[in-house]
């Protein structure tokens, strides 16, 4: 049910072979390859922005899988991130609000990752205390908070936002280019998430999300690890937010209020907040709902225009969470295990779990 | 013989492990503990028993750390642990569980073998594996073999059977190569044949472990208890050796409505 980060008992071959990686590789190869034949409007808006929401989603769907914490604060961290690019890369000269210190743009990525990192170590450990609703409303505050933050500021922002923010030279009128470098990074981000998953403090994380009470009297110190993990989702939230205001070319407050914070749970929830796969599709289907719904035959017949776009995610979101809380991931699991393993419902990595009473029963009859 | 007459004496005894002092616990208007004196020495093994209320585990959470006393002190080793949270008390060689189980249970037995070990050693925070975490690893799978769970090393905690769980419990205890063990009615729940491996290997223990169990199971607790502690309404009433307790009118009387005689317990 729950992803278990460490494999124990395979071989490392084995372990880069499995069912889940093969997926994973040729989704990623098919990314890849896509500009080939894909549409410009397809590869350079829907799949581009897939890859944005994506890696944004899987630092929800890290901390609610791996950490337990389900945060609200994610798009915050990206939309930082995005207004320290626009207050150092825009020049002197440009028109616009910030700061416009002119730097050069890759020196504006590191200052922007630093101080979003920053930002969400202090956040963190103001709320690693809390858990369950109380993290959830605490980390929706701070998203509210960053809206007014930015809006009120005006030296920084103000609500009529940054504008003319140009990517590095590198992405300048080469969108492929940007597309392309979000596919690979979206497998970094992937593969990290994975990677640290299996590590100790991966393991004492997710140790952490079944019993804290248990992991502080083992001698974990719990709030220091639920703060260093949302720190770590911070950072990655942060590249999502570099990549999406390269790609925008402006941020403004409005482009991380509730709207877009609420956006990006609901990508988590439809993908699956359980699987980090699921971010992507979760993503996907986003995208490409918000986009292609008008060209459905006969939908403008029945009253769904793009004005009813919300209405038609929330019946989807709702539809998700009756028929299968994991998300598209968990169909997608339930349907392979389903045909792997017809009649016997465990999963070929485990065991074979004995009924849960036919122990006990043996020991009960070895007794005297 | 009272405990609490030795009590007020202790931190400087060099046998001493544990001393609480007037240790009080107030829940609101509750008096959960009303002044407790107890003291373990190394190697002790020492049942607490008394009727459901009695504040046998409100205690055990006072050693443990999860509540801080009202009142009273709390001296570990030594050390006054008093307001010392309980992440600090592995380090002491302090290891507990608990009444309801408390596993991780969407990780594998093997992990949350692993992990009890890791929390003590400083190392969980880190990136990288090493070395050392084979070493925890070789302990953690010598350990599920302690436990009866060598087949199940692999299989997620969640997934065990109750008695399973009970013994992965107390496997995360004893995985931490801990001195002083504290064991919240292991027994509970558990069959027959179980309880007798369970007392098997509770008595197959190292000497120099101290234990102190609470425990329903009167046949638990005196095989496996040298000594025998009784509380009732949040104080300590009797203490003794098991054949003391079993004979005592004034536990019989605690105990009075459901058995009347502890020696029929022990079938």
């Amino acid at each position: 049910m729950s992803p278990t980060g460490a494999v124990s008992g395979s071989g490392p071959a084995r372990r880069l072979l499995s069912a889940r990686n093969a997926v994973v590789a040729a989704a990623t190869a098919l990314a890849l390859m896509l500009p080939l034949f894909g549409s410009n409007f397809f590869v350079e808006f829907v799949m581009t922005r897939t890859m944005i929401l994506g890696i944004a989603a899987a630092t929800i769907v890290f901390l609610a899988a791996y950490g337990g914490m389900v945060s609200l604060a994610q798009y915050l961290f990206a939309g930082v991130a995005g207004f320290m690019i626009g207050n150092a890369a825009v020049a002197q000269d440009a028109w616009s609000k910030g700061l416009k210190l002119g730097w050069n743009p890759w020196v504006a990525v590191v200052f922007a990752l630093a101080v979003t990192t920053a930002v969400a170590l202090v956040l963190g450990a103001l709320a690693s205390r809390t858990t369950g609703i109380y993290f959830l409303m605490i980390t929706l505050t701070y998203a509210v908070i960053g809206y007014y933050v930015f809006g009120s500021i005006t030296p920084l922002s103000g609500f009529g936002g940054i504008t003319g923010i140009d990517p590095p030279g590198l992405f300048q009128d080469h969108p492929v280019r940007m597309y392309l470098a979000l596919v690979v990074l979206s497998v970094l981000v992937y593969a990290a998430f994975r990677a640290v998953a299996a590590t100790p403090f991966g393991i004492a994380l997710q140790g952490i999300r079944d019993d804290p009470v248990r992991m502080a009297s083992l001698g974990f110190n719990v709030s220091l690890h639920r703060t260093l993990a949302f720190t770590l989702a911070g950072f990655f939230a942060g590249l999502a937010g570099v990549f999406n205001v390269w790609w925008n070319g402006q941020i403004d407050p409005t482009s991380i209020s509730i709207g877009p914070t609420l956006d990006l749970l609901i990508v988590a929830v439809i993908g699956g907040t359980l699987s980090l796969e699921g971010a992507w599709l979760g993503a996907f289907v986003f995208v490409v709902a918000n986009n292609y719904l008008r060209n459905l035959p006969l939908v403008d017949r029945v009253g769904i225009t793009e004005a009813r776009f919300s209405t038609v995610v929330g019946v989807l979101v709702l539809l998700i969470m009756v028929l299968s809380p994991d998300g598209l991931a968990g169909i997608i699991e339930r349907v392979r295990s389903g045909l792997s393993r017809p009649g016997r419902p465990s999963e070929t990595s485990r065991p074979p779990s004995p009924p849960s009473d036919a122990p006990a029963g043996a020991a009960a009859g070895a007794g005297p | 013989m009272n405990t609490g007459a030795t009590a007020a004496a202790s931190a400087a005894r060099p046998g001493t492990l544990l001393s609480l002092e007037a240790v009080v616990v107030a829940f609101g208007g509750l008096r959960a503990l009303g002044g407790v004196d107890l003291l373990v020495e190394r190697g002790d093994r020492l049942a607490l028993l008394g009727p459901n209320g009695a504040g046998k585990t409100t205690l055990f959470n006072v050693i443990a750390g999860d509540i801080s006393p009202t009142a009273g002190r709390v001296v570990i080793k030594g050390i006054d642990c008093t307001e010392l949270p309980a992440r600090f008390r592995p380090r002491l060689g302090v290891a507990r569980t608990y009444q309801k189980t408390r596993l991780f249970r969407g990780l594998t037995v093997e992990d949350n073998l692993y992990l009890a070990q890791t929390g003590r050693s400083g190392r969980h925070l880190a990136l990288l594996r090493s070395g050392v975490d084979a070493e925890f690893r070789e302990r953690a799978r010598a350990m599920a073999e302690t436990v009866w769970l060598a087949d199940l090393v692999g299989a997620v905690a969640g997934d065990l059977s109750h008695g399973q769980q009970r013994q992965l419990e107390i496997g995360m205890a004893l995985v931490t190569a801990p001195e002083f063990v504290m064991l919240d009615e292991p027994a509970s729940g558990l069959s027959r044949g179980e309880r007798e491996r369970l007392v098997q290997l509770l008595s197959s223990l190292d000497r120099d472990i101290t234990l102190l169990l609470i425990e329903h199971d009167m046949d638990v607790a005196l095989r496996t208890a040298r000594r025998v502690v009784v509380m009732n309404e949040g104080r300590t009433v009797a203490s003794g050796t098991p054949e003391e307790i079993r004979v005592d009118p004034l536990v019989h009387a605690i105990y009075l409505g459901s058995e009347t005689d502890l020696s029929e317990a022990d079938r």
